[in-house]
């Protein structure tokens, strides 16, 4: 998998950090069962605090993305199969905002409106 | 499965020698000596085709099981030569891996014919195969007469050609200043592969602990297995990269490919079919002091270091990993460029 952060963006860190962890599960890059990097790992990889990463890893958790198990670390749940549909229907939507010259804060405050 | 970009290491004329030195010429020679046994009507029924420790047969058969003996192993191994050879590609594996290989079918037609027929053609015109004398010497000479055979094969056997590098390096990934990255994935065989090699490594040992309990040599045998086990965790790998430069660690930790960042010249995703590219799975040394763990066919991590050595790593998503390390090389070159 492939996690990219930006301590220089807007966004906290932790919350890029999970999104980025949930679209490399979007990419089948990451499955089911899969484990990901212990917290302390990814913290020195990415040279961020090691609070950061737990309270992505617990976002995650919370959205049933994943499990934290101790001794275990941080393992994807089933649900990362649930996620398939929704990562067809992604291309389409990006390509049609492109096709209209929507940035993407723009498309995603119109996916915000919609819920 | 896309074959590799690599081209063959060899021309058709060297692909048809290859065959002729690898298969035919072995295939040709147990062929004539079968024949010559099969037609001796003068040995005894059954003829002795085992010897105890102080040479005295202690084996009977019939003379088509030494037959079958020769042709099967013979056919075997011509055609593990061909296999394993003529589908090589160029920079693949070190010029000795084809030789050996062909010389080794050679050698080893010739050794089973002269060597076998031999202990068969010491019995002809007797009655009692028990009578049967030492097989000693024609082993011997069978031995003795296959190596200038397998010597030769060795020096006929054409060079396969080399190239430089298998693939264009991958594009640079574009990343911001103060970006930080990781890239990690675990790399193995195919589960089934890896299950099927469990389970062939546990009956061994399970075989040596009761074949060591039972004769009374103890668990000493075991050794072998433990060694056999262990080497098996050298089949799973985490690969890893990031700021640092790459690094792939086996399951146990040991071994271990580290590669800091400076020292990557460049980063490439090639397409690694094991037999014709390394002449195998595992660790492998390949021409020009190409290191692969080669776990599978398939996408493969390849990194050429400052100094001109390459690594391989057979791993999913490899281009994603070449570009991340062609990205940061990129942007630690700028800079340091900058300053």
């Amino acid at each position: 998998m492939l996690i990219r952060v930006d301590p220089a963006s807007s966004i906290p860190l932790f919350e890029q950090l999970a999104a980025a962890v949930r679209s490399e599960v979007l990419r089948e890059s990451i499955r089911a069962g899969e484990r990901l990097p212990a917290g302390r790992d990814l913290a020195e990889s990415l040279d961020i605090n090691v609070h950061t990463v737990l309270r992505a890893y617990q976002l995650l958790r919370d959205e049933g993305l994943i499990e934290l198990r101790r001794g275990r670390g941080a393992v994807v749940t089933d649900r990362a199969r649930d996620y398939a549909a929704l990562s067809a229907l992604l291309p389409q939507l990006v390509a049609e905002a492109k096709r209209l010259d929507l940035s993407p804060t723009a498309l995603a405050a119109l996916i915000r409106e919609a819920y | 499965m896309i074959p590799a970009a690599a081209p063959s290491a060899y021309t058709t004329a060297q692909r048809v020698r290859i065959v002729i030195i690898g298969a035919l010429v072995p295939l040709l020679v147990a062929g004539i000596g079968i024949a010559v046994i099969l037609s001796w009507s003068d040995l005894p029924d059954p003829i002795a085709v085992h010897w105890g420790v102080s040479n005295e047969p202690n084996g009977f058969g019939s003379v088509i099981e030494g037959i079958a003996l020769v042709a099967g192993i013979t056919v075997l191994f011509a055609l593990i030569a061909t296999i394993a050879v003529v589908p090589m590609k160029a920079g693949g594996a070190p010029n000795y891996v084809p030789r050996l290989l062909l010389a080794t079918s050679v050698w080893l037609s010739v050794f089973l014919t002269v060597g076998i027929g031999g202990t068969v053609a010491m019995q002809r015109g007797i009655m009692d195969a028990t009578a049967a004398g030492s097989p000693v010497i024609p082993m011997l000479t069978g031995f003795l007469v296959a190596l200038p055979a397998g010597v030769l094969a060795w020096l006929v056997t054409p060079r396969p050609a080399v190239i430089a590098s298998s693939s264009n390096p991958a594009p640079a990934l574009d990343l911001g200043s103060d970006e930080r990255v990781l890239w990690t994935r675990s790399a193995g065989p195919a589960p089934v592969v890896a299950i099927v090699v469990l389970a062939i490594a546990l009956v061994i040992i399970a075989a040596a602990a009761f074949a060591g309990l039972t004769d009374g040599i103890g668990l000493i045998v075991l050794i072998p297995g433990v060694i056999v086990l262990l080497s098996l965790t050298s089949l799973f790998w985490r690969v890893r990269v990031d700021a640092s430069g790459f690094v792939a660690r086996s399951l146990l930790g040991v071994p271990r490919f580290r590669y800091a960042l400076a020292e990557i010249a460049e980063a490439r995703a090639p397409i690694v079919v094991p037999l014709a590219d390394f002449a195998g799975w595992g660790i492998r040394f390949g021409s020009g002091g190409r290191v692969g763990v080669v776990l599978r066919s398939g996408a493969a991590l390849e990194i050429e270091r400052t100094d001109g050595r390459v690594f391989v790593i057979t791993v999913d998503d490899a281009s994603t990993a070449a570009a991340l390390l062609n990205g940061l090389a990129a942007r630690m070159r700028n800079l340091s460029s900058d300053r």
